[in-house]
Parts: structure tokens; sequence; C-alpha cells
């Protein structure tokens, strides 16, 4: 049977819906890194320990806008906000949403200006809930 | 001849709370206060309003003779309740979506605001579609009508 990819999903943040460049926003949910290693138990038996890197337990959405004037009031708001943004990520015909708290856009952010410039955001906060 | 202060605000409940963004959480918001138009709205308040004087001149159900089972019914409703009844009967659905358009674009325009944050699309989207309706009763038996009362009685 064959699936549907997410491809044109829906970004919110703070309530109001932002139209981005395709093909560049980019999710991680926050469940951080994980890792398995080997311990040796002598006369050739092991087992493996499990560890979880909680220092990667962070949520992340990635995207760009093209330079536009609105972007520049909100990306002021956002800054401002500090780490007070919400941001929702929606897939409405899979009716998937992600929701991330506490977000802040980290970035350093310059907006370039001419023909087909893109300006990249990056937000982190709490991981997604869904 | 008194002149009564304007009232310039009011909440209303929802039915059923919508989530919104407030101080970095998604938090549940069931009630959402509704302002006063000023001029800024001006053109969004006068298609309410002319959508609402229009109906006036309309016959109402209890003028064309209905039972008096419903009668009874319509003579309980509340003031929004019949100026909705009035202008859901009177008016095609391409007019009522104008006024509730032009209702909706108030809300998104400063006068409604959803637990201390301004309304959005998204916000807005998430209200149940009689609790939008309601509000628009409320929204015109609030501001619309003593605006036209207060006109008539002045001249």
């Amino acid at each position: 049977m064959s699936q549907r990819a997410l491809t044109n999903s829906q970004i919110i943040v703070n309530g109001i819906t932002y139209t981005y460049v395709p093909n560049t926003l980019d999710v991680d949910p926050g469940r951080g890194e994980q890792d398995v290693k080997a311990t040796g138990g002598g006369g050739g038996s092991s087992e493996t320990v499990y560890f979880e890197n909680v220092e990667s337990n962070i949520g992340c959405v990635k995207f760009e806008l093209y330079t536009r004037a609105v972007d520049f009031t909100a990306y002021d708001l956002w800054k401002t906000l500090g780490n007070l943004n919400v941001i929702l990520v929606i897939d409405p015909k899979s009716n998937l949403t992600l929701t991330y708290q506490g977000m802040a856009n980290t970035n350093l952010v310059s907006f370039p200006i001419g023909n087909d410039k893109t300006v990249p955001f990056e937000f982190k906060g709490d991981p997604a809930i869904f | 001849m008194s002149k009564e202060k304007q009232l310039k605000e009011f909440e209303f409940t929802l039915s059923e709370p919508v989530t919104i963004h407030k101080s970095g959480q998604s938090v549940p918001a069931a009630k959402i206060l509704l302002k006063c138009p000023t001029s800024k709205q001006q053109r969004d308040r006068l298609i309410i309003k002319n959508g609402f004087l229009n109906n006036k001149n309309q016959s109402t159900a209890t003028e064309t003779g209905i039972e008096k089972k419903a009668k009874d019914i319509i003579d309980n409703l509340t003031e929004s309740q019949k100026i909705l009844g009035g202008l859901f009967s009177s008016k095609t659905a391409d007019e009522m979506d104008e006024i509730l358009n032009a209702f909706r674009r108030l809300l998104l325009d400063g006068c409604g605001i959803l637990e201390g944050v301004t309304a959005t699309d998204h916000y807005l989207n998430q209200i149940d579609g009689d609790d939008f309706d309601s509000m628009l009763g409320e929204y015109i038996a609030n501001f619309i009508l003593p605006s036209w009362m207060r006109k008539l009685m002045q001249s």
C-alpha cells in the first residue's frame, strides 16, 4: 500500500500562520540521542548498556523565509519573546500536529536583499508534543 | 434625556475552549473579550450595521402568524438570539457570509481578545460555528443596537 510523505506542512508561530520557502522546513522532535555500548562479562559473554544523552533533548524547528517586510516584524517579535514562542507544525492531510512550547529563535539572523534570497530561522526549545 | 454610557467591551464564554499560545505555552481559552469597534474598523462595522438595520424593515417570525407555541419560544429568546434569528431568516447565505466575514475581520483587528491574547485566524478557526454565530448576535445586541437606539432617541 502506498504511503504519503509530509511535504507541505503548515507552520504556525504564536497563533499566526507563516508561508515559508518550500522544502526548507526541518523539525527535530527533541527525543535526543541515545547510544548502546557493550560490556564484557568474561568467558565470551557480553551485555549491552543503553545510554540516553539528555543534553540533546531539545526540540528544534528550522525553516526559511523569503525576505519580506512582514518578516522583519515577525523576527522582532520572536526575538523579543525570547523563549516564550510557541510553534505548531501541522500536516492537514495526515492530521499530524507537532506542538513546540518554550521556543527561542536562536540563530543569528540577517536578511539578504535581492532576487531569490532567503532568510534561515532556527528555533530551539522544549521537545515536541504529538 | 440622560446619555447612557456606551458599553466598551463584554466577555463571551465559548462552549468549547480553544487552544491559544500564551507565555510560551499552549493553553486553553474559554472566554473571548469582545471590544466595541472604533472608526479604525469602519468598513466592517458598517457591513454588520447595514446588515442588521436592513433586517429591521423585514417581517419577523412573530408577524407571520405562526403557532402560539413557537411564538412563546421566540418571546423567551434573548435579544441576541432574536437578532440572529432575524438575520438568518432574512439573509441569503452569501449575505450572511459577508456579515460573518466582516465580524471575523473586526475580531482580528483588535476587537477580539482571548485570555489577553489578540485573536488570530488560527484561534478563530477553532471556535465552534454556533458559538461564532452567537458571538455575532451578542456583538450586535451590545454595540450596534444601542448605538442605533441612541441615534433614534437623539433625532
